[in-house]
């Protein structure tokens, strides 16, 4: 069955080359790829690094993009996943015994949180769980992809994401307990 | 729509029936509608997602988006046919502009200094003399 993709027309004039259609891919998916990698990744350089990157194989791919079968959004968050899970497997490589120094999360006892505060801490919860939980959660809350496209991603069944993405949000609500309203010292 | 699914669907996607399957979004809002005891429920994941909400999104700064442009006019060498001696014109146009308000110190928006810049790293591929810095700064 064919699909319908809003970035069809777009993608097939970057493929000849015009440059008010590259501006808008460029647009349209840079800001996707980035917040993708940093969610992923939870570093900002290596994040651009993977945009950039995820954005060249675009610009190859699309001379020779064939519509109809899989959406081009999809088909470049799975080039963007696969960077992403090629640097997340380097680290563990060189990870070594001894824990990299982490920032205290933890909220200073005498003051209230900031919102920066708990964008971070909510980025750093994120950043521990488990990497399919964390691909589930990125993919269908903060990409907004429908839960087709993000189970075809993970190469999982519609039952499998919703699993991970029940645990991960689980998890979430657990790290983030003292944050939440009513919570002592949340300062919300 | 069993409560049962219901609950998997909030536990899943959260309380924002934006995210819910658009297949089984009407059944569980109907259904939700005549639980008002699931209220409770409901808010606990909602205060989740606005948290989840405040982790920060990164922008792309203006650096990478000219290394990406920069990036496009490299793939596509070769590989995309040559802009129409028209489109040569308008890009010259671009370039002079964007060279001109460098210059003069114009205070352009980013938004609109993104597209002169685009622009005339497009007029720098067609001439293929110029180089990036120059046309950059």
């Amino acid at each position: 069955m064919a699909v319908d993709d809003p970035d069809e027309d777009l993608v097939r004039r970057v493929g000849r080359g015009d440059p008010a259609a590259v501006q808008a891919l460029v647009a349209r998916k840079l800001p996707r790829m980035l917040a993708l990698a940093q969610r992923m990744l939870n570093d900002a350089a290596e994040a651009e690094d993977v945009a950039q990157e995820a954005m060249l194989r675009a610009w190859r791919q699309a001379p020779s993009w064939r519509p109809g079968q899989a959406k081009f959004d999809t088909w470049l968050h799975r080039v963007g996943l696969n960077l992403c899970y090629d640097r997340l497997r380097r680290r563990r490589e060189i990870a070594t015994d001894a824990p990299p120094d982490r920032p205290d999360e933890g909220p200073a006892p005498d003051r209230g949180m900031l919102a920066a505060d708990v964008g971070r801490r909510v980025q750093a919860a994120l950043s521990v769980l488990p990497d399919r939980q964390r691909e589930a959660l990125v993919l269908c809350h903060y990409q907004e992809l429908t839960n087709i496209e993000a189970a075809r991603l993970m190469s999982v069944s519609v039952e499998a994401l919703e699993s991970l993405l029940s645990r991960g949000r689980r998890a979430l609500r657990q790290a983030l307990a003292d944050l939440a309203p009513g919570a002592e010292g949340s300062g919300l | 729509m069993t409560e049962q699914r219901l609950m998997q669907l909030i536990a899943a996607y959260g309380a924002s029936w934006r995210r819910w399957p658009e297949g089984e979004r009407e059944a569980a809002r109907r259904l939700l509608d005549n639980r008002p005891d699931l209220a409770a429920r409901l808010q606990a994941e909602r205060d989740l997602d606005d948290l989840m909400d405040a982790a920060p999104r990164l922008q792309p700064s203006m650096a990478l988006h000219d290394q990406v442009l920069a990036s496009a006019i490299q793939a596509g060498r070769g590989r995309w046919r040559q802009p129409r001696p028209l489109a040569w014109i308008a890009g010259a146009g671009w370039a002079a502009a964007a060279c001109a308000g460098a210059l003069s110190g114009l205070a352009l928006t980013g938004h609109m200094t993104a597209d002169a810049r685009a622009e005339a790293v497009y007029a720098q591929a067609a001439f293929g003399a110029i180089d990036d810095a120059e046309v950059l700064g």
